[in-house]
């Protein structure tokens, strides 16, 4: 069941146009990320959703409930919407101390004070800052003043939780945890989450679905797998993933029956995938750094030998790059690797792990 | 169709922004717009006084009649020219001078290591504080002759010395007299800037190879241009636009400036030639306040850039201290503590230039009323007259403070949260627009408006309650600034993300966007209420004798020539303003002239 429906909903700005014409459904309970560029309009979306930005056109529901809609002469303010916002900035106000930001929503709401007084308990409980009620913002640290946001939030038991791009002040340790504390959080509350972030890597270890938007337009949305194994067009494909996808242009020829992929560094046989039948036109190849197989001499027929470029060795993988012509591969090994600079290497791709685009329309072909 | 309302009434009840902003166009163009299209319209329609001077002229018809008169006729000289003239004259020699000693002692107190600096610092800035007139009053004290009448000052009795009449009254005085006031202006603006330069800029330039001076012209200077920029049209705006120095300077000689000019035309009840004058004075405004913009405009991003605060290593002043220090001293004893001792001294004097003990009296504090002296006005503690004026001097600057300090900040909620809009620029602009009405020009259309009643509002001729108006539409420019200014350094999620918690706006105004504005607002309140206390031009035409102020009861006993009394008065108004602003800051740890800047 959707949660929230965008339907064709659009900003512009004078001429600048942030968010084209979006239509989302987002389900009940799912953990929902907008994912895209900086300027692509994440934040826009968002701030329509919530009511801090209102819509040129097209309208917005919740629950089945319309929000917003020009035509049916509907315009829920923020205050009636009901929902949880966390800022960026984490907007905690500087002149009250931990429990005031917490509660002065609460008795907004006419909330009995005796329960005001347990839900702060409880939310500080679950982001571990007892002991720090008595704060001001400015006594705490980065990562404390986005708990309290946090602890806010979550205090106000809406089923609706909207997040802009909350961990992106934080320092990379303490975003991986907070990553698994938002993780945590959201299967205990199941609130129906929309989160922004323009890092991928956040995107894909914490949503149920993806969307990827650029432009003001959303280009995919789909699961963090989908998103990552098929995605729809070559926007996608360079932005998700790193080491970023490699790509690689080419043509298919038939030879003895058989399709092949070719260019100056490599020859693939298509053995068991239905290839597209586009002989002799351009066509780009991506695939992925771990899908890519080594072998140190060029035992396999599949490539002429490759130049190794660079060894990166990460602890718990190694990214070697590749140069051949002007064909450069960046390959995901596990662990060291005993690989070194100006090493003559061969490669081995399983074709099934291949997706194809098309060079002018950048879309995938299947 | 009524869905289309539907969609504005609920979008209108959640955004507290544009309800404000329509409350906001609808009362200025009552109180700002409508009486400025009023003067407008005087000009170019006969008027009452006009009809006995033009033949077949009938009241309210259209005419250019008075433009005529002022820019082309026998008059245009005496009318038009020698004023514009005199106050040419007088607003550029005035700016020059504040501006350069403005600069000089902001330079010298954030840059180098001049002792005492904080005590100095407060010390200089007196002058913001006080009447722009009241070192006039002072200068009458000493330089007094008695070729043009009254009694004679303090150099011709005492000292003996014939002092002549351009040192006595006209334009040397009057632009000594501004320029003591007004470097105070350069020098609050000019501290600010020169505190927020990061001093690695500067740094920076010396590891680049500038020299000393390179630095100054290349770095310093583009940096402090936006300041400069705010002082020269403060200064020149405002002293071109003054009008009790050269009232009092200008009037015993018939030197006539443009605002003193228009005072005596409205004296007169020649209204459209006033009004004509007073469109000058806006027109020159305007100019000035637009070729700063054009040239200043985009760098003005310089000034609100955060540094660091002090400069590490302030430069040394060496043997040249010893000298700076004690010039300091002479200056500060010349323009505050010589003025304000012969000020006290001048009330007890029983005749007004005898200098001897045996002169002095207390009669002028306590006296009963005598009907030998000062044509039996009590003295000033025993006084009805003065209590009644203090009593409304105080009333007047404590509500235009309180009003206008959230005025300022409603002003400033509505423009900054529609930033980028049409109606935001159009509030912003309206609200300051009385900077550039003339005080007495504008006072005497408010008086024509409210005499009788006018739309829903009652006549208010005589009454307090014009006063109050007058005064809060004329500091709408700076409480509106001071608002903006606050409103700015507040981030627009702190409020949103309370209306998304469900905070009624009311709460989040009070609760959340008021406290983290209380030092813009305080300052402001200080400054309107500074003002208040100061206004003179803006109020003569509208008190009556029992809504009197401190500042109109000091100039009708300066046109009696009651010495005294006006020096007593004066004290007694210097005395409020210090306190208030002791008082002020307790409460708030906020910086004089916080918010002077017309940037
Ligand atoms: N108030 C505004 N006025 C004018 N243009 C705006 C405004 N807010 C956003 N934009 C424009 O709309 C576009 C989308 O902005 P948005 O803030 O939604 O981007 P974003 O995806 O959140 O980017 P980021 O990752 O940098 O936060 C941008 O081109 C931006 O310049
Ligand atoms: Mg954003």
């Amino acid at each position: 069941m959707s949660k929230i429906s965008l339907k064709n909903l659009t900003k512009k700005y004078g001429s600048v146009t942030a968010v084209n014409g979006i239509n989302l459904d987002v389900i009940e309970g799912e953990f929902l990320t907008l994912l895209g560029p900086s300027g692509c309009g994440k934040t826009t979306t968002l701030r329509m959703i919530a009511g801090l930005e209102e819509p040129t056109s097209g309208e917005l529901y919740s629950d089945k409930k319309v929000l917003f809609s020009k035509e049916k002469g509907v315009y829920v303010p923020p205050e009636m919407r009901n929902l949880g916002f966390m800022f960026q900035s984490y907007a905690l106000w500087p002149h009250m101390n931990v429990t005031r930001n917490i509660t002065l929503g609460l008795e907004s709401k006419k909330i009995p004070s005796s329960e005001i007084k347990n839900r702060v308990n409880d939310v500080l409980n679950k982001v571990q800052l007892n002991g720090y009620e008595d704060r001001y913002p400015s006594e705490l640290s980065g990562g404390q003043q986005q708990r309290v946001a946090l602890a806010r939030m979550v205090a106000a038991k809406s089923d609706i939780f909207l997040m802009d791009e909350p961990l992106s002040n934080l320092d990379a340790m303490l975003r991986i945890d907070m990553r698994s504390e938002l993780k945590h959080l959201h299967n205990e509350l199941g609130a129906t989450t929309v989160y922004v972030t323009h890092d991928q890597v956040e995107a894909l270890t914490l949503s149920d679905r993806i969307v990827v938007m650029n432009n003001g337009k959303i280009q995919q949305c789909d699961t963090p797998e989908a998103i990552y194994k098929k995605p729809q067009n070559l926007f996608i494909a360079k932005f998700v993933g790193s080491p970023p996808i490699n790509l690689m242009k080419g043509i298919i020829v038939k030879e003895d029956n058989s399709l092949f992929f070719k260019n100056e560094a490599i020859k693939l046989e298509l053995k068991g995938v239905t290839a597209p039948e586009t002989e002799n036109s351009e066509i780009i190849a991506a695939v992925r750094a771990e899908d890519i197989a080594v072998s140190p001499s060029s035992s396999e027929k599949q490539s002429e030998a490759f130049n190794v470029y660079s060894v990166l060795p990460a602890g718990s993988e190694t990214i070697i790059t590749l140069q051949r012509g002007d064909t450069e591969l960046a390959v995901k090994l596990s662990g060291f690797s005993s690989t070194k600079m100006n090493d003559s290497i061969s490669i081995k791709i399983r074709p099934e792990k291949i997706s194809f685009f098309n060079p002018k329309t950048e879309e995938l072909i299947l | 169709m009524s869905k289309t309302l539907k969609f504005y009434r609920a979008k209108l009840k959640s955004k507290p922004e544009l309800t404000l902003s329509i409350f906001f166009i609808i009362v200025f163009s009552f109180l700002i717009v409508v009486p400025f299209l009023k003067m407008i319209h005087t000009t170019f329609t006969y008027q009452s006084y006009d009809l006995r001077l033009a033949r077949g002229a009938v009241q309210g018809a259209f005419t250019w009649f008075h433009y005529q008169r002022v820019f082309a006729s026998d008059l245009t000289k005496s009318f038009f020219i020698t004023p514009l003239l005199n106050s040419i004259g007088v607003g550029f020699s005035v700016t020059i001078i504040a501006m350069i000693l403005g600069s000089l002692l902001a330079w010298l107190f954030v840059r180098t290591d001049i002792p005492h600096r904080k005590f100095f610092q407060t010390v200089i800035v007196v002058p913001y504080m006080i009447p722009s007139w009241v070192i006039a009053l002072a200068w009458q004290l000493f330089f007094q002759n008695t070729r043009i009448g009254g009694q004679s000052g303090v150099l011709s009795t005492f000292f003996h010395i014939d002092v002549p009449d351009w040192l006595s009254y006209g334009f040397v005085p009057i632009v000594i007299c501004l320029a003591l006031h007004y470097y105070s202006y350069t020098f609050l603006l000019m501290s600010g800037a020169l505190q927020t330069i990061d001093s690695e800029l500067e740094e920076a330039g010396s590891i680049a190879g500038l020299k000393r001076r390179e630095i100054l012209r290349k770095i310093t200077f583009p940096l402090v241009l936006p300041a400069l920029g705010s002082s020269f049209v403060l200064t020149v705006t405002r002293s071109m636009g003054t009008f009790g120095t050269p009232a009092l300077l200008g009037l015993p000689v018939r030197f006539f400036t443009i605002p003193t000019q228009i005072y005596a035309m409205i004296n007169a009840r020649n209204m459209g030639d006033s009004f004509v004058l007073a469109l000058v004075l806006i027109v020159m405004a305007i100019t000035a306040i637009s070729i700063n913009n054009k040239i200043i405009g985009v760098r003005k991003s310089f000034v609100t850039m955060k540094g660091k605060g002090f400069r590490a290593k302030p430069m040394e002043l060496g043997k040249a201290k010893p000298v700076l220090v004690t010039l300091l001293i002479v200056f500060i004893i010349m323009i505050i503590v010589l003025p304000i001792i012969m000020l006290t001294w001048s009330t007890f004097m029983l005749l007004p230039d005898n200098y001897s003990f045996s002169n002095l009296t207390s009669h002028f504090w306590v006296g009963k009323s005598d009907a030998m002296i000062s044509s039996g006005e009590p003295g000033i503690f025993l006084n009805r007259g003065v209590l009644r004026a203090t009593l409304n001097s105080v009333k007047l600057g404590v509500l235009a403070s309180i009003v206008n300090a959230f005025l300022g900040l409603l002003i400033g909620y509505s423009v900054v949260k529609n930033r980028g809009t049409r109606i935001s620029k159009l509030i912003e602009g309206v609200a300051f627009a009385p900077y550039v009405f003339p005080g007495i020009a504008f006072s005497a259309i408010y008086l024509g408006m409210f005499s009788k009643s006018f739309g829903p509002i009652p006549a208010m001729y005589g009454t307090f309650a014009l006063i109050l108006l007058i005064v809060i539409v004329k500091n709408l420019p700076f409480s509106s600034r001071s608002g903006i200014a606050a409103m700015l350094q507040v981030d627009k999620s702190l409020e949103e993300t309370a209306s998304i918690q469900g905070i009624p706006w009311l709460k989040r105004f009070r609760l959340i966007i008021l406290p983290l504005c209380k030092s813009g607002f305080v300052s402001g309140m200080l400054l309107t209420f500074i003002t208040a206390m100061r206004e003179l031009s803006l109020v003569i035409l509208l008190v009556a004798p029992n809504t009197g102020l401190l500042t109109t009861m000091i100039f009708s006993y300066k046109t009696q020539e009651q010495t005294q009394h006006v020096n007593g008065v004066t004290l007694i108004l210097l005395v409020i303003i210090i306190l208030a602003n002791i008082i002020i800051k307790k409460f708030a740890n906020t910086k004089t002239g916080q918010s002077i800047n017309l940037g």
